[in-house]
C-alpha cells in the first residue's frame, strides 16, 4: 500500500518527475545498430553452458518415451546405473571396435524408437560431444591415423547417448539411493550431489542470463571478450550461490548429510533379466577383445 | 475486457499501434500457453496485463521480445512484425531490443555485471555512445529510481526491490520508447514502488508507452492504467 | 547396381551430381509443402525398407548379384518426390557408413535410383492405375511400374558404364575407366534386371505396399483423397522390419559381387588390367566397410550394419520431420 506521503501525493495530483531529455520518447534520434560478427567466445561459451540445462537428470522421470523406456523403467535404479557403468567402460576400452559398433547400434535403435521431440534434446548432445571429439583427435588424422577420429566419435556418441538416456529418466534421488545401495559412503554421494546440483543450476542460469544478454546486447561491445568472461564468471557465481542457498533450504528441511538406499527390493524379475544381459553383453566383449 | 478511462497523453486513434497481437497462439511441448489471443497497446498508453498465474501473461512479453515465437497469428511492436525471419536479422533484433525494452520478473535472472554502475552502463556502451554520455546516462537513471550511490554496490547483494530497480535502471538507461514490465510491480517494497509509479506516470506522461502484467486486478496500484484480462484458458476474457 | 568409385570419368559423376541439385532442391520443397509431419516421419521408416531391401543380393545368371532397390515402393507410398528424398538418403547412408557405392560417384547412383526409378516407376502406376479400376489396377500398376523403374535405371546404368571406353581413354586408346562398351555393358546390366532383379523388385514392392496398407494405412498418402482418420500402431510395421533384418544375412548367401561393383583386383583378374583411373582413383575408408566387421562373423556384422543403418535412417527423418517448429520450444521447454 502506498505510505503516507504519497497518499497526499494522490491527493494532490503526484508532481511528474523531471525525465532527462534522452529518456524523452522521440527525443533522441533513432537508433540504427552497428552489426559486427560475434565473436567466437561470445557466441559459443554461453551456447555450450546452455546445453547442461537442456538434459536435466530427472527431466523426463516417470514419462516411458518409448516401448523400450517402458521395459527398463521396471528394471531397478541400482543395476541400470550399475550396468550403464559397465558398458560405458567397456565401450570406452574396446580395442576392437566391433563392441562400439555394437553399442553404437544399441543406442541408435533406443533413440529411433523415441519420438521426434524427444530425439533431439539427446541427439544433438550427444552429436556435439562426437563433433568435439572428432575435432580434438583431428592431429592423430593428420599423423596417418583417420580412423581414429572416426571411432573415438563413435564411442563418444554411443556412450553419451546412453549415459543421457538414463539420466533423463530417473530422478536425482533415485541415482543417490541407489550409489547408496552399491555402498558408496554419504560422504562421497554428498559431494556429488552438490556437485550435479551447481551444474544443473549452472545451466539453468545460463539460460535465464543469455536471454537478458540478448535482450541488453543492443550494439557492439567494445571490449566484447572481457564481456563474455564477466557474463559467463557471473554465471557461475550465481549458480553456486543458489547451490548454496538450495543446501541450506534442504538442511532445515530436516537433511543431515546422510543418504538412504532404496526401500524396494531391487532383485525383481526385470532386473535380474537385465543384469543377465549386460552379463551378456561383456561375454561378447571379453570374446570379441580376444579374437583381435 | 475492462476499460477504465483513457492515459494522459491519449494518442490519436489512426496512429499505428504500439503493439499488437492478432489471433496469436504459443504452445510449447504439447502444453498451451496461448490460446487465439488478440490485443492492442496504442502509444502512449499504459496497460495492465492480468490474470491468474499461469495464464500466459509473460508469454505476451517474451513473445514481443522476440524470445519466443508465435506457432500461429501475428506479433507486431512499434510496426515491426516480431517472428522467427525478421529476427534473424540481427540489426532488426537489436533495434527492436533498444526500441522496447523488457524486464522480467526475477531480477536475479538478468544481472550480471560486477557492479551496479556496469549494470546500468552495459546497454548505453553496447549502443555506442561516448563514455561521458554513458556516465550521464547513469547517474540520471540511478537517480530516477532512487539508486544515487549505489554505483559500486555488487547488484546480487542487494536487497529484492533494489535489485528490480537496478534491474529496470539498465533497461531505461536504453532510452526505449516501449518498456515491458513483468510482475515488477507486484514484487515492490513500498518505497520502491513509489519511484517505479511515479516514473512510470512520467514516462507515459513524456510520450512512452508502458504494458505491465500484474495479479491485481483492481486499480490502486496502477490507477491509471487500461486493464486487459486474461483468464485461466490464455486467452483474453 | 550401385556405381562405385572410379568406374566413371569424373566428368560423369559432375555432371550427374549438378543435375540431382536441382532434383534435390524441386523434390525437397515438394515434400515440405506435401507431407505433414506424422509422413515425413514415416518416410523414415520407408527409407529404411527401401535400404533393407537394397541389402538382400540375389544370385543373378553370369555368377554376378542384383537387389532390389524398393524406389518405386516409396513413391507409391509418399509421392516420388518424397521417394527421392527416401532412396537418396538411404544411399548416402550406405556410401559412406559402409562404403556401398562411390562417394564421388554419388550423383550418378542418386540420378539412376532415386530420380530415374522412381518417377518411371510412379509414371507407369499412375498410367496403369488409372485405366484399371480398383486395387487389382494398383497392384498390377505397382508391379510393372516397378519392374520397368528398375530396369530402365539399369538401362541407364549400363549406357554410363558402357560410354566411358569410348569417351575416356589414354592416347593408346586404353580405357581409363569403366573398360567394358555398350555391347557389354548393356546386356550384362540388362539380362539379370530383366529375368531376376526386376521381378524380386516388383514382388517385393507389391508385397510390402500391402502389408503396409493393412497395417498402417493413414501413414500413406491417399491417392483418392478420402483418408478416413484412423490411429493404426506402426507395431507391424516395425516387426517386418525387424524380421527382414534378420533375414539380411541371406543377401550374404549370393557369392560375387554384382555386376560393375567389383573392387579394383577382382576387375583385374576380370579384364586382364585394371584401367589407369580405376588403380589410382579416388578411395574413402568408411566406418564398416562392406557392411563387416573384424572379430564378427559376417552374417552378424551384416545383421549390425542392417541394425545400424534402418536406425540412422529413421532417426535423420524424425529429426527433419520435428525442424522448424522445435526451435523455439526446446527454448522454452528448457526454462519451463
Amino acid at each position: 500500500m502506498p505510505s503516507q506521503a504519497d497518499k497526499t501525493d494522490v491527493a494532490n495530483g503526484r508532481q511528474p518527475l523531471e525525465l532527462p531529455a534522452w529518456l524523452v520518447p522521440g527525443g533522441m534520434a533513432p537508433y540504427e545498430p552497428k552489426v559486427a560478427r560475434e565473436g567466437f567466445l561470445r557466441k559459443n561459451v554461453l551456447a555450450l553452458t546452455r546445453l547442461l540445462a537442456r538434459v536435466r537428470v530427472g527431466s523426463r522421470v516417470g514419462q516411458c518415451d518409448s516401448a523400450i523406456d517402458r521395459v527398463l523403467a521396471r528394471v531397478a535404479v541400482p543395476a541400470r546405473l550399475l550396468g550403464l557403468l559397465v558398458l560405458l567402460v567397456c565401450v570406452s576400452a574396446a580395442a576392437n571396435m566391433a563392441f562400439a559398433y555394437l553399442m553404437l547400434g544399441v543406442s541408435l535403435v533406443m533413440l529411433a524408437a523415441r519420438p521426434a521431440g524427444r530425439i533431439a534434446p539427446v541427439a544433438r548432445t550427444a552429436g556435439v560431444v562426437a563433433l568435439v571429439t572428432a575435432l580434438v583427435m583431428l592431429p592423430a588424422a593428420l599423423l596417418g591415423q583417420p580412423t581414429s577420429a572416426v571411432r573415438m566419435a563413435t564411442k563418444a556418441f554411443a556412450t553419451v547417448s546412453l549415459a543421457l538416456g538414463l539420466f533423463q529418466h530417473v530422478s536425482w534421488s533415485q541415482v543417490t539411493s541407489a550409489l547408496r545401495w552399491l555402498r558408496l559412503p554419504s560422504q562421497a554421494v554428498f559431494v556429488l550431489d552438490m556437485t550435479l546440483r551447481d551444474i544443473e543450476l549452472l545451466g539453468r542460469a545460463a539460460l535465464e542470463l543469455s536471454d537478458a544478454l540478448a535482450l541488453r546486447s543492443v550494439g557492439v561491445a567494445r571490449d566484447a571478450t572481457a564481456g563474455a568472461a564477466g557474463v559467463m564468471g557471473m554465471t557461475f557465481l550465481r549458480a553456486h550461490e543458489l547451490a548454496a542457498r538450495q543446501s541450506e533450504a534442504m538442511r532445515l528441511r530436516g537433511f543431515d548429510g546422510s543418504y538412504e538406499p532404496p526401500r524396494e527390493r531391487v532383485l525383481t524379475p526385470a532386473t535380474l533379466t537385465y543384469v543377465v544381459v549386460v552379463v551378456g553383453l561383456v561375454c561378447v566383449f571379453v570374446y570379441l577383445e580376444g579374437a583381435m | 475486457m475492462g476499460e477504465r478511462g483513457v492515459a494522459a497523453g491519449a494518442v490519436d486513434a489512426s496512429e499505428q499501434p504500439a503493439m499488437r497481437f492478432e489471433h496469436v497462439s504459443f504452445s510449447y511441448e504439447g502444453h498451451v500457453a496461448l490460446d487465439d489471443v488478440s490485443f492492442q497497446v496504442m502509444p502512449g498508453e499504459l496497460v495492465a496485463l492480468s490474470g491468474p498465474n499461469g495464464c500466459g501473461k509473460s508469454t505476451v512479453m517474451r513473445l514481443a521480445s522476440g524470445l519466443d515465437f508465435a506457432s500461429a497469428g501475428t506479433v507486431a511492436v512499434l510496426g515491426q512484425r516480431v517472428d522467427a525471419t525478421t529476427m534473424s536479422d540481427l540489426r532488426t533484433a537489436k533495434r527492436l531490443h533498444q526500441r522496447a525494452g523488457l524486464v522480467f520478473q526475477n531480477p536475479d535472472s538478468q544481472l550480471f555485471c560486477p557492479s551496479v554502475y556496469e549494470e546500468v552502463a552495459f546497454g548505453p556502451r553496447q549502443m555506442g555512445l561516448g563514455e561521458d554520455e554513458v556516465a550521464r546516462r547513469v547517474t540520471d537513471t540511478l537517480a530516477l529510481f532512487g539508486l544515487a550511490g549505489f554505483e559500486e554496490r555488487s547488484p546480487w547483494r542487494l536487497s529484492g526491490g533494489e535489485k528490480r530497480r537496478v534491474a529496470l535502471a539498465a533497461i531505461v538507461s536504453m532510452g526505449p520508447e516501449l518498456l515491458m514490465l513483468d510482475e515488477l510491480v507486484d514484487g515492490l517494497d513500498v518505497e520502491s514502488l513509489g519511484r517505479v509509479a511515479d516514473f512510470i506516470e512520467s514516462y507515459v506522461a513524456a510520450g512512452g508507452t508502458v504494458l505491465v502484467t500484474t495479479h491485481h486486478h483492481d486499480h490502486v496500484r496502477l490507477p491509471e492504467a487500461r486493464h486487459v484480462v486474461m483468464d485461466a484458458h490464455h486467452r483474453i476474457a | 547396381m550401385h556405381v562405385p568409385d572410379n568406374y566413371l570419368s569424373p566428368q560423369t559423376d559432375a555432371v550427374a551430381a549438378v543435375a540431382m541439385v536441382g532434383v534435390w532442391a524441386h523434390c525437397a520443397k515438394v515434400v515440405r509443402k506435401q507431407l505433414d509431419q506424422k509422413h515425413l516421419a514415416f518416410l523414415g521408416v520407408a527409407a529404411a525398407f527401401s535400404f533393407l531391401l537394397m541389402m538382400f543380393n540375389v544370385p543373378l545368371p553370369g555368377g554376378t548379384t542384383g537387389h532390389a532397390v524398393g524406389g518405386t515402393l516409396v513413391a507409391v507410398m509418399l509421392g516420388p518426390e518424397a521417394a527421392c528424398i527416401a532412396v537418396s538418403v538411404a544411399l548416402a547412408v550406405q556410401a559412406v557408413v559402409f562404403g556401398d557405392g562411390g562417394i564421388l560417384a554419388f550423383g550418378v547412383n542418386c540420378f539412376n535410383m532415386a530420380f530415374v526409378l522412381p518417377f518411371v516407376g510412379y509414371g507407369i502406376y499412375l498410367l496403369i492405375s488409372t485405366r484399371i479400376p480398383g486395387e487389382a489396377g494398383r497392384r498390377v500398376g505397382m508391379a510393372v511400374g516397378s519392374y520397368v523403374g528398375i530396369n530402365v535405371a539399369a538401362l541407364c546404368a549400363a549406357i554410363e558404364f558402357g560410354i566411358q571406353p569410348a569417351l575416356f581413354h589414354d592416347a593408346s586408346g586404353a580405357a581409363l575407366y569403366c573398360p567394358y562398351p555398350l555391347s557389354v555393358s548393356i546386356p550384362a546390366m540388362m539380362i539379370p534386371h530383366l529375368l531376376v532383379a526386376g521381378v524380386v523388385e516388383a514382388v517385393s514392392t507389391v508385397a510390402i505396399y500391402s502389408f503396409v496398407k493393412s497395417a498402417a494405412p493413414e501413414y500413406l498418402l491417399a491417392e483418392d483423397g478420402s483418408g478416413k482418420p484412423r490411429r493404426s500402431s506402426l507395431v507391424p510395421v516395425a516387426v517386418l522390419m525387424a524380421a527382414l533384418v534378420v533375414l539380411t544375412p541371406l543377401g550374404l548367401l549370393a557369392e560375387g559381387d554384382a555386376w560393375g561393383e567389383w573392387d579394383a583386383e577382382t576387375l583385374g583378374e576380370l579384364a586382364g588390367s585394371v584401367p589407369a583411373g580405376i588403380a589410382d582413383g579416388f578411395s574413402f575408408d568408411a566406418l564398416m566397410p562392406d557392411y563387416s566387421l573384424a572379430g564378427l562373423p559376417d552374417a552378424v556384422g551384416y545383421m549390425l550394419s542392417a541394425v545400424v543403418g534402418v536406425a540412422l535412417l529413421v532417426i535423420v527423418f524424425k529429426l527433419l520431420s520435428g525442424l522448424g517448429r522445435g526451435q523455439a520450444q526446446d527454448g522454452a521447454a528448457a526454462r519451463a
